[in-house]
């Protein structure tokens, strides 16, 4: 079974590898048949990468949600999520091409660090808690992935049109669009933090590095948000604030790696 | 009322309505969420300085003082800045109030503006207004009557959940659609949340109370204080691992009684607490205790006996060590109790031993310290201490927030609102049948908050009108795309 789990997260790190040479190759020679096959080998790369952790899921008896192995998985499982939803919901193929390779930087990250099954520590013991926590926090940083991207793409067009890349409204609707997916489930991850923090600390909020970090994430889109009313924000500004936000998230999702608190919990 | 004070009084209220209407910006709100992220950032950077070192000015400042190898010469200014300790620093709680008194006139001033918006349900429009949209399309030469082209739009509009008014007039229809009519106020539910949650978090830190320093030795009991007349029982600390040593499990089975009479018992983990009268017991640290025993050898009468837990890091003879201590004689004087140092090999006091050192409490003068091994009395004055044996402690997190109910209340106020404002924007469509305009044209306009998606969904239900409106024309090759928003197409 743990054998299946890495045989499935090989097969999708090629799948997810080919068909950022097929978007690549999409975008440069306008294929339509070349863009069909790009998606159909993304899909089947998402297809082992879902089954990859099924496995492990099945292997440790619990969401696969607590090692860095892990989170980095499902970290780029939620982006490849995202991107099919925003790709098939704006017929939006040249998007894959900038989403993709923080997706296979992610797995390539995640294929360095050690995969194997260990035990819970007592804070990290409530299951169900735990499962929609990350599970939703997974979604939600996949969205915004999929908005940073297209902030990138809004960035590199320019005013007076590059032609091999949609219109910068269409780029901006898009990162909108993703943001609007994200930003409620961000907000949930957070209710839903203070929540079990207040079962296993007594505390509901505590300021700890890695929830102020969260914050500031939320924050970002917050403003993100709010800039939408201003006209002087649209725009470059705005692709900016995802840009910035999107940092914070990867800085939230790998702060335990340097900072400090409660969520590397130690006994004493 | 002389000229100056009339002066002064315009000067007054234009100030106070430019105030107004800087809390009200959306650029003013912008950028304070800016600046509170970028406060935030810095909190989550730079090291905190914990809750136990802030009590005191003077622990603050050796905390401080440790930093400086880390910051150098930046520490004193970073230190005025109160970067160690910023959520609790002045120019963040303004900037956080700030926030607050701008949400709250932001909200009443633009709720009547709201209001009016939600209210205005016009169904007959006049012929500019289906000019002026950013979403429209127009379906000119009807080959029906203006009766049967409304109907198709009412079936097509229907069937996509739009609540639909018509009036027919004689030869024209007039047609009002919308959808989550009301989803626009969801902004108020969450910035009334967001209201509600930082009152309930400044409310609950008046009244509550949370305290991290109940230490309980294995089979004794302590009193919980704070005005409650609890009291805890430890009946056991157990600590489970798994075979590679990483914990597996830390519980303590807790009884609690109240005026001295048992009320419940329960067994406590890290995401289990005990919770008696809204306050509630969590599962914090552990380590070990020692059991002592004071006799007056003249009386032979018992002084003390109990377990001391050493939940405390002091500096004793050179090295960190965990301490405990207790009392005699009514608090005159104070014992502590010294251990073993735990991270280095101590060549002073071994494991099976411990030192204690007693003072008068009152000018904290040091009396006389003393090295005891497990079970050999040692006498002074005709006072006996013994160290009976070693157990464990629990370490429980006591807290008290009356404001917890509130802050969930107005948490799930603020995510239903976000759900509600971004997952269903609001929509409308008006629609004009005119048999009377050359040639007979249906016009259709709509409205709904910008990139709220409405672009494919309105191009979707005009595709979906074309076909209905002229099923001959269903045969040709049509695509979505030739409906760029605000585009016209002839039929
Ligand atoms: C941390 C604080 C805040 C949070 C979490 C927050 C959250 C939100 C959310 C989720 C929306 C809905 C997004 C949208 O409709 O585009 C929104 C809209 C808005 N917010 Fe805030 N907000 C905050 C602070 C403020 C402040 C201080 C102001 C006022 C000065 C403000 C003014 C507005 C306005 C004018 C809208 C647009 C409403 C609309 O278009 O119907 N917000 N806010």
């Amino acid at each position: 079974m743990g054998k299946m789990s890495l045989y499935f997260f090989s097969a999708a790190f090629l799948s997810l590898a080919a068909s950022f040479l097929l978007y690549l190759w999409y975008l440069l020679k306008r294929g339509e048949g070349v863009g069909r096959y790009a998606t159909l080998v993304n899909r089947l790369g998402a297809a082992f990468l879902t089954m990859s952790l099924l496995f492990r899921s099945i292997v440790a008896g619990r969401g696969p949600f607590s090692n860095q192995y892990e989170f980095t998985v499902a970290f780029a499982w939620g982006i490849v999520i995202a991107y099919i939803y925003i790709e098939r919901s704006f017929q939006f193929r040249s998007l894959g091409v900038f989403v993709l390779p923080v997706v296979l930087g992610l797995l390539g990250y995640a294929s360095t660090v050690p995969s194997t099954v260990e035990p819970l520590v007592p804070a990290l013991q409530n299951n169900l808690l735990l499962t929609v926590h990350v599970s939703v926090a997974v979604i939600a940083y996949g969205t915004f992935a999929v908005a940073f991207a297209a902030a990138i793409m809004y960035l590199c067009q320019s005013r007076r049109s590059v032609n091999w890349m949609p219109p910068q409204d269409k780029l901006e609707e898009v990162s909108y669009r993703s943001v609007v997916i994200g930003f409620p489930m961000m907000v949930l991850v957070l209710v839903l933090g203070a929540l079990w923090a207040n079962t296993a600390w007594g505390r509901y909020w505590g300021w700890d590095p890695k929830e102020t970090a969260t914050l500031v994430t939320a924050l970002l889109y917050v403003g993100y948000l709010h800039a939408y009313n201003l006209r002087g924000w649209r725009g470059t500004r705005s692709a900016l604030l995802l840009i910035l936000g999107f940092v914070a998230t990867v800085f939230t999702f790998f702060g335990n790696l340097f900072l400090g608190g409660l969520h590397s919990y130690s006994g004493f | 009322m002389n000229d100056s004070s009339v002066t002064q009084s315009i000067i007054s209220a234009a100030s106070a309505r430019r105030l107004w209407r800087l809390l009200c910006s959306a650029r003013f709100a912008l950028v304070l969420i800016l600046l509170i992220t970028a406060a935030c950032l810095a909190g989550a950077l730079i090291i905190q300085a914990p809750d136990e070192v802030l009590r005191y000015p003077l622990d603050y400042n050796r905390w401080v003082e440790g930093l400086r190898p880390r910051f150098g010469t930046f520490t004193v200014v970073m230190d005025y800045l109160g970067l160690f300790r910023v959520f609790r620093t002045w120019w963040f709680n303004t900037l956080v109030g700030l926030l607050v008194i701008s949400l709250f006139v932001c909200t009443i001033n633009r709720f009547p503006a709201l209001w009016r918006l939600v209210r205005y349900r016009r169904v007959k429009v006049g012929q500019s207004f289906f000019e002026a949209g950013r979403y429209r399309a127009r379906f000119a030469s009807l080959s029906i009557s203006h009766q049967e082209a409304a109907n198709a739009a009412v079936a097509a509009l229907r069937q996509r959940h739009y609540q639909v008014t018509t009036i027919n007039e004689d030869n024209r229809s007039h047609i009002y659609a919308e959808r989550h009519r009301y989803s626009r106020f969801g902004t108020f539910l969450t910035h009334g949340g967001i209201i509600m949650a930082i009152a309930a978090a400044v409310w609950g830190n008046f009244f509550g109370f949370s305290d991290n320093s109940l230490v309980i030795p294995d089979d004794s009991r302590r009193a919980v204080g704070h005005g409650t007349e609890l009291s805890v029982l430890n009946e056991g600390f157990t600590e489970e691992d798994y075979p590679d040593g990483r914990p597996r499990d830390y519980r303590s089975d807790l009884v609690i009684y109240e005026e001295g009479k048992e009320v419940k018992r329960q067994t406590v983990r890290v995401n289990e607490p005990v919770e008696y009268k809204g306050i509630r017991f969590h599962q914090a640290f552990f380590g070990n205790a020692a059991v002592i025993k004071v006799r007056d050898t003249a009386t032979n009468r018992v002084l003390f006996e109990d377990g001391v837990a050493l939940a405390y890091r002091k500096e004793f003879y050179g090295e960190a060590r965990p301490v405990g201590f207790f009392t005699l004689f009514d608090g005159r004087l104070l014992v502590d109790v010294v251990s073993t140092a735990q991270d280095a090999i101590d060549d002073y006091i071994q494991p099976g031993q411990v030192v204690i050192v007693v003072s008068q409490s009152d000018n904290n003068t040091m009396l006389f310290s003393q090295k005891l091994s497990q079970r050999e009395p040692f006498e002074v004055a005709g006072i006996e201490f013994t160290f009976l044996r070693e157990k464990q402690f629990t370490g429980l997190t006591v807290v008290k927030n009356p404001a917890v109910k509130f802050i969930w209340l107005a948490t799930t106020l603020m995510v239903l609102g976000i759900y509600t404002v971004l997952y269903f924007p609001s929509r409308r469509i008006w629609v004009l049948c005119n048999q009377s305009s050359q040639p007979p044209t249906l016009f259709l306009v709509g409205a709904a908050p910008r990139l709220s998606g409405f672009n494919t969904e309105f191009q979707r239900l005009a595709f979906a009108l074309e076909q209905g409106l002229s099923p001959s024309t269903g045969s040709e090759e049509l695509s979505l795309d030739d409906y760029k928003n605000g585009e016209e197409r002839r039929l």
